[in-house]
């Protein structure tokens, strides 16, 4: 796991990032304090990049794909920081090196042999259900009954968010060239089951182009300046997959630091991954806590209190009254529940989140960058004395600040080699077509 | 035959598995270690999936 953390004013934004990673075999686990999760995106303007989540896209390690983006990019610059994000997620919209065909088709094969898994494995279950309550079901409806089993899954999915780089008329691309594959799969997966073929194909369009990630997944932070932004911004996206040279993303986050308008702020802390202890600082309580606090005082006021009333008076209420009485005090709980929630939000605004934003606004370059690394340094140590946590943050923590006027500056970066053994890496730096 | 006597009735899920998923209720060791090659079923296709970067975390 990782812990990093973006903290953004109007002088600059600071990333700050552990180095731990997680290697996963069959033996077990290991843990490693020597990842890179600081890149700068462009050698030549002032955009950082945090990578967590998935060390690699499809198998391509993120510090490649970005370090080929880089070296494409050149000294091309954008009027906006959107505009490199954009541009860094449309690198893959044609034919690439990184993400040929065939290693595509193997992602979509898999991805989509697994979700037509479950979904057999869902009308399995279903059917059994079915054959027990009625005690038998004949070959004549079976055709029907998967077809309304499946119609369920599918109108349940499309209610997902629709991926921005798989617009309608992109998923049936995917499922026109990948038509055969899925018949294939179809084929292997349902064997003899009476399937629509044409619901089946609308099915796997839709797990292609939602939000329906499985559990792997990277994230993606990019931040800094474009040519116009006078104040730094913040957009972070859930990357999971090259398919049909379109990434499958959603964007997480967009923080724009502004004057004016309502959507941009003076400051802001932005934790990603493991984000627990940063939110505590932020807003002095575990965010865990506070949720459970809130659900069990809600039970209380809504079921437990009302229970204990209505005991009181038993035997002195009709049935009638006993349930009137039992749904207003409910309807009071609710309502009381809701104002602790409101106060509760208040309160921490204005005793932890307020001060804090508030000094943040006006702290200079090098302050913001001691800031995100002390609450990236706070997770790892809460993690290391904590029992019940693996030291899944750690290591050296990596530190860059990117300012309008000064760039990409590195306060604190890990190497892997000794600089001073490796002079011409740093004399080619800037080389051309060079990716480091 | 009565068109009663022609309907086949299912009256265990596992009737109806052995009708309609028959290889995999029946599954024969070669079937097996294909599906394994495939990275098929899933189990297998969990793995595969790992193999596209879940091993390697952040």
């Amino acid at each position: 796991m990782t812990a990093e953390v973006a903290i953004l004013n109007r002088n600059a934004v600071a990333l700050a990032a552990d180095s731990a990673v997680t290697l996963r075999n069959s033996g077990g686990q290991k843990i490693y304090n020597t990842a890179n999760k600081v890149f700068t995106l462009s050698k030549y303007n002032p955009v950082g990049v945090m990578v967590f989540g998935d060390a690699n896209l499809m198998g391509v390690p993120w510090e490649t794909i970005i370090k080929m983006y880089r070296s494409e990019l050149g000294a091309s610059h954008f009027d906006y920081l959107e505009d490199y994000a954009k541009n860094f997620l449309n690198f893959f919209h044609r034919e690439n090196l990184l993400f040929p065909a065939g290693l595509q088709e193997q992602f979509i094969k898999d991805y989509l042999g697994f979700q037509l898994t479950q979904l057999r494995k869902s009308v399995r279950d279903e059917i059994a259900q079915l054959i027990v309550a009625k005690g038998e079901i004949d070959e004549v409806s079976v055709p029907g009954i998967v077809r309304e089993i499946i119609q369920k899954y599918v109108e349940e999915l499309e209610k997902h968010e629709s991926l921005v780089s798989f617009p309608d008329e992109a998923v049936a691309e995917v499922v026109a060239t990948y038509r055969n594959l899925i018949r294939e799969l179809l084929a292997e997966v349902f064997e003899k089951l009476p399937i629509d073929i044409e619901q089946m194909e609308r099915f796997c369009g839709i797990v292609i182009g939602k939000r329906i990630f499985v559990d792997n997944s990277s994230g993606v932070v990019i931040a800094g300046f474009g040519e116009k932004d006078v104040f730094p911004a913040l957009y972070a996206y859930q990357c999971q997959a090259i398919v049909a040279n379109r990434m499958r993303y959603v964007q997480t986050n967009a923080t724009r630091i502004g004057l004016t308008s309502s959507s941009e702020s003076d400051a802001s802390i932005i934790p990603f991954a493991q984000r627990e202890m940063v939110n505590r600082f932020m807003e002095g309580i575990d965010p865990d806590f506070e949720s459970e606090t809130r659900k069990y005082l809600s039970t209380l006021l809504v079921d437990g209190y009302p229970d204990l009333i209505l005991d009181s008076l038993k035997g002195k209420l009709s049935d009638e009254e006993t349930n009137s009485l039992r749904a207003k005090l409910a309807e009071l709980g609710q309502n009381l529940s809701r104002e602790f929630s409101d106060q509760s939000v208040a309160f921490r605004r204005r005793k932890f989140v307020e001060p804090i934003v508030e000094t943040l606004a006006a702290l200079p370059k090098d302050e913001l960058a001691a800031m995100a690394e002390s609450l990236v340094n706070l997770t790892s140590f809460k993690r290391r004395v904590t029992s019940a946590e693996e030291d899944t943050v750690g290591g050296p923590i990596d530190v860059a600040v990117i300012s309008k006027g000064d760039g990409f500056i590195w306060i604190k970066r890990k190497h892997y080699f000794d600089p001073a053994l490796n002079a011409h890496f740093l004399a080619n730096y800037f080389g051309k077509g060079g990716l480091r | 035959m009565t068109s009663e006597q022609s309907v086949k009735m299912y009256r265990s899920i596992e009737e109806f598995e052995e009708a309609f998923f028959p290889a995999s209720f029946h599954p024969q060791p070669e079937r097996v270690a294909e599906r394994d090659e495939d990275s098929f079923g899933e189990e297998l296709a969990l793995r595969s999936l790992d193999k596209f970067g879940a091993l390697l975390r952040l």
